[in-house]
């Protein structure tokens, strides 16, 4: 009976115009952003500039945090990213004087020293725009304040650890994080062990499935809402909630064949555009001679892109069932928003979060991605989780609504009117 | 087990609003018709019936299954809402497939089902009209189509004829009489000629308390020697109105003969006559009968 239901749900789908609506918008989202395709190129030893990359080196990694640290401290607040979400912090007077304290201690100089220092610094620091419209920030005081010599990085950390403490949650100062601030530009040897990389493990297709679910995610985040939307309202549209209700099935197979087929409908489309993206990886595998990884587009729908679409719509259906309106629309654009505007996905790289899209905004990067894949997996599994409790819920609340037990704001004063109807 | 619908002190209140008081009643086997004005409680009533809706206390039985035992129910019962209505762009017989499976009904059975319930109904040649080019007649005859997909020992159907054309109507009417041959059928309207037609008990329902519960003749029997014919001027309608209830006025030239529900004659020419389903339901619900 399910599989039956599921398929004529699915049909009904055909029938849409939404469902031509989302596959039209979903192909004009990759074309905009994605259409022009982006070049994989082997680094030549000439170029210059090969990105930038995370140092490995306890010197680099010390030097960048206490500059972003000296930084923070001179702007006044501490960004934050308490369950991946970004929150500003201020700290008391008290507790910067602590923060001033460890500054001292990490680069061996009094508090008035290195405010002194970096006063400098700050004097000689502009930022204006060029000709193109650019803007260039020009150091005419280099940056001097370096860790001191005497502090071993096991050192360091305990001392952050304190700084850490006294910011708070989601801290960029944790010891996970530390690493994030030996930003240095890349050399033509780490370039090409990137590109050996993507050729040898990515197989080049699972760079090109990265960079597409990347950029997918950030309207699957807001799209699969019209389309639960639509669909929930559509039996009150055309008055068929009183038949389908008095009917025997369960509620938990009208929600879930109902959710299934939404979700169906969502991926085939998602599938049908990466095939885009995937002729173009293919071809750049066969001209580097690299046998593709054929399911890599599948791999990462599935486990990038599927939770994000599961979510989506359960959020959007639980919303329709409790309040008959498009109220699913604004609750699941308020999570967009703040899943794109609020998310870490500009500031920390190789941090998922908890984040309803997680940003990856790279092609290649191999090595960065697999550090980063533990978080993403986590991420994924919660949403996944979550979106399951959603439908559970869901049928919970059909059900309720098909015996009449669903009576709060609206639904009483609906049903009073119902009696003068009878 | 009994074919027949029992309701016990039945009471429904949404919030303070009370939309069914105490009520009790037998529904046999047949054709059932329950009367009453609009916001009388029948919808209430029904949507109890067919499990939408919960009893706020009470009991009632389905051929002995209590309604708490939903999906039971739901097996055994047929519902065609007042408007009732399909997704617009299915065809007819995609429509009955969808619902077929809704009720739970396989493949096969529903390959078997559909045509005959659609001949049954006369929508045999219009297997692929969409539901939003049908007329109101043939989305209720899909309506009662749908409602006995799973061969119902009970069909609730809801203010059918509200809307339909004489000729329409006059179809349903006589398509509900057939199916009510071997199951219960639960017909509700305010149009009395629907249950003199179609009935042979009823129930009359007043904001939400039982005023009548029997069969047709001895509802008539309630209105004997009260209604009067007569004809009189039209100076004197006026007065008539206000001191009588009317139940049918004929205008001929400056006289017009009237139709009226008094307890004793009441004036010199006034003729008594039958009552009819008409007269003995105004009768009742003005509170002559003192029910």
């Amino acid at each position: 009976m399910f599989g039956s239901l599921l398929w004529k749900e699915c049909k009904m789908w055909l029938k849409s115009i939404i469902f031509y609506a989302y596959i039209i918008l979903l192909f004009l989202f990759y074309v905009t952003q994605m259409g022009e395709g982006t070049a994989f190129v082997k680094p030549q030893p000439d170029w210059d500039d090969y990105g930038m990359a995370y140092s490995e080196d306890e010197r680099v990694i010390m030097n960048g945090t206490l500059k972003d640290l000296i930084e923070d401290y001179g702007r006044g607040y501490f960004p934050t990213y308490p369950i991946g979400f970004y929150k500003k912090v201020i700290l008391a007077d008290q507790e910067m004087s602590i923060l001033g304290d460890c500054i001292s201690e990490l680069t061996g100089m009094t508090k008035e020293q290195w405010e002194k220092e970096y006063d400098r610094y700050l004097d000689g620091y502009s930022v204006y725009m060029d000709e193109q419209g650019q803007f260039v920030e020009e150091e005419k005081v280099p940056w001097s304040l370096v860790v001191s010599e005497q502090l071993t990085y096991k050192e360091f950390k305990e001392i952050m650890k304190k700084v850490s403490d006294i910011i708070g949650a989601g801290s960029e100062y944790s010891e996970s994080m530390l690493k994030k601030h030996g930003i240095v530009p890349k050399t033509y040897e780490q370039a090409m062990a990137g590109y050996e990389e993507v050729l040898e493990k990515d197989k080049v297709t699972g760079a090109y499935a990265r960079l597409f679910s990347d950029y997918i995610g950030i309207v699957l985040g807001i799209l699969p809402a019209f389309f639960v939307v639509t669909r929930g309202i559509k039996d009150r549209r055309n008055q068929v909630s009183g038949v389908i209700y008095s009917k025997k099935i369960s509620s938990g197979t009208i929600v879930l064949s109902r959710y299934l087929a939404m979700v169906i409908m969502m991926v085939l489309p998602v599938l049908a555009v990466s095939c885009l993206s995937m002729a173009q990886s293919l071809y750049i595998a066969n001209n580097e001679g690299v046998v593709p990884d054929y399911l890599a587009y599948v791999k990462y729908v599935a486990g990038w892109l599927l939770p994000t679409i599961l979510f989506v719509s359960a959020l959007a259906f639980v919303v329709t069932e409790l309040t008959e309106s498009m109220l699913g629309i604004l609750v699941n654009g308020i999570a967009w928003f703040i899943a794109i505007f609020l998310g870490v996905s500009n500031s920390a790289l190789i941090n998922a979060g908890w984040n309803l899209i997680p940003r990856f905004n790279e092609l290649g990067e191999y090595k960065l991605f697999q550090e980063m894949l533990p978080q993403l997996i986590c991420n994924r599994c919660f949403y996944t989780v979550l979106s399951l409790c959603i439908i559970v819920l869901c049928v919970v609340i059909y059900d309720k609504k098909r015996r009449g037990g669903y009576q709060i704001h609206g639904k009483i004063f609906k049903n009073s009117h119902s009696k003068c109807e009878a | 087990m009994s074919t027949e619908i029992v309701l016990e002190q039945v009471n429904k209140y949404y919030g303070k609003k009370q939309a069914l008081k105490n009520v009790t009643m037998t529904i046999p086997k047949g054709m059932f018709g329950l009367l009453g004005r609009n916001g009388a409680g029948k919808t209430t009533l029904m949507k109890i019936l067919a499990t939408l809706h919960k009893a706020t206390d009470g009991k009632v039985t389905i051929c002995g299954v209590d309604v708490k035992e939903c999906s039971k129910i739901r097996s055994m019962t047929g519902y065609l809402p007042q408007d009732f209505s399909m997704y617009g762009n299915m065809r007819v017989y995609e429509a009955m497939d969808y619902l077929g499976t809704l009720s739970g009904l396989r493949k096969e059975e529903r390959k078997k089902r559909i045509p005959e319930l659609l001949e049954k109904v006369n929508l045999q040649n219009n297997y692929k009209t969409k539901v939003r080019a049908m007329s109101g007649g043939m989305r209720r005859r899909l309506g009662i189509a749908q409602a006995l997909l799973n061969n119902p020992k009970v069909l609730i159907v809801d203010e059918p004829t509200a809307g339909l054309d004489p000729e329409e109507r006059v179809r349903f009417r006589n398509l509900l009489c057939e199916i009510a041959e071997e199951r219960i059928v639960l017909l509700s309207t305010h149009i009395v000629g629907d249950i003199e037609a179609t009935c042979e008990n009823i129930a009359i329902l007043d904001e939400g308390s039982l005023r009548f519960t029997g069969t047709v003749e001895e509802l008539l029997e309630i209105a004997e020697g009260k209604i009067y014919t007569a004809e009189v001027s039209k100076m004197e309608l006026e007065k008539i109105k206000k001191e009588y209830i009317i139940t049918g006025m004929l205008t001929k030239g400056s006289k017009a003969e009237v139709r009226l529900v008094a307890e004793e004659i009441p004036f010199e020419n006034a003729v008594c006559c039958e009552p009819n389903v008409e007269d003995a339901y105004l009768y009742l619900m003005n509170g002559k009968a003192g029910a």
